[in-house]
């Protein structure tokens, strides 16, 4: 059976999948506030849906494209603090995804991995939006006030989402992903495209 | 490959480990010695300065906003210790940097349920029951007193 070889660039269902998830990032910032009054707590529904993209996604820059997106949508929809510069903040955890893809190629799917990257990508997020926060001239001794608590906790509910992320690429992976265009023999193209 | 996965996760880890440890760090370094004060000012006079346990001693107030019970001095009440008779408005600042920094309150917003609330960081933040949770200021700084006697 003659099998076709990836195609370097996004298919159209991979951008659809990224952005769909891009969007679903920003409405569960917007929609679901979750009454925890605690630092990082929306990193659960952002860092699982980031992973669960770069998992689905297996294409260099997958994370950051999402990451981009996603912050592009919060720049325009969401808005904070941060101004205009919102959007740097959502593409660190997907830039990180990418970095954590190429040195570990070993799947989001292990939960292990998931839940680390989770937790490393909503940090870089903390990071991300610290490093906004001095640029904009913000007094740097309130922005460190409390800035190791809010690093575990970030770290707690980031790598949550990790796991929640991983643990849904496992089981909704199959499905999401579709039939695979390297499965895709070369007849069956032949007769979509007829 | 079992035990490059475990390598590279244990690497992963230590990552993990070093970007809390080094919010620690900076947290520890970085934080100002100086102490925190809220100052009451009047037009460019500063009418007095509140540490966070001399604002304390001014007595506690409770309220539950948005589901939460919070408890510190009312605003009135450090307004009548700071000897502010009447005002026509407040301006409320803080740091600015979990916000949007500032929150302007007319004399019919300041009730005996607008407070200070003191949170674990160390800094005070003000809240009431009417107070949408992104109206509030964190880390205040200044009450700047509009229209007074």
């Amino acid at each position: 059976m003659a099998h076709r070889h990836r195609k370097p660039h996004f298919t159209v269902r991979e951008i659809v999948l990224l952005a769909l998830l891009a969007a679903l990032i920003v409405v569960t910032k917007m929609v679901l506030r979750m009454p925890i009054r605690v630092p990082g707590h929306s990193g659960v529904l952002w860092m699982a849906a980031l992973v669960i993209g770069r998992g689905l996604v297996k294409r260099p820059w997958a994370g950051t494209m999402l990451g981009f997106v996603s912050g592009v949508l919060a720049v325009l929809f969401v808005g904070g603090a941060e101004g205009p510069l919102l959007w740097v903040k959502y593409l660190a955890p997907g830039m990180v995804l990418d970095l954590i893809d190429v040195l570990i190629p070993i799947g989001l799917e292990d939960r292990f991995l998931g839940t680390l990257a989770g937790a490393i990508a909503n940090c870089a997020k903390l990071l991300s939006s610290t490093i906004i926060a001095l640029l904009m001239g913000l007094d740097a001794g309130f922005l460190v006030v409390g800035l190791g608590a809010s690093a575990i906790s970030h770290a707690f509910f980031g790598g949550l989402g990790g796991w929640l992320g991983s643990y849904l690429l496992r089981r909704l992976g199959p499905i999401l992903r579709g039939p695979s265009t390297a499965e895709v023999p070369i007849d069956t193209e032949m007769r979509m495209g007829a | 490959m079992s035990g490059g996965r475990n390598r590279a996760l244990i690497v992963l880890g230590a990552v993990l480990v070093l970007l809390v440890v080094g919010a620690w760090v900076a947290a520890s370094l970085l934080t100002p010695k100086d102490q925190y004060e809220v100052r009451v000012i009047d037009g460019t006079r500063v009418l007095a300065s509140y540490t966070v346990e001399e604002l304390q001693a001014l007595g506690e107030a409770k309220i539950v906003a948005l589901g939460k019970t919070e408890q510190g001095p009312s605003l009135i009440r450090v307004l009548e210790d700071a000897g502010v008779r009447e005002f026509t408005r407040l301006i409320i600042r803080g740091a600015g940097v979990r916000d949007a920094g500032s929150i302007v309150l007319t004399h019919d917003q300041v009730t005996d349920e607008v407070i200070f609330d003191v949170a674990n960081r160390g800094t005070v933040k003000i809240v009431s029951p009417d107070m949408a949770w992104g109206d509030r200021v964190r880390d205040v700084t200044e009450i700047v007193v509009e229209g007074a006697e």
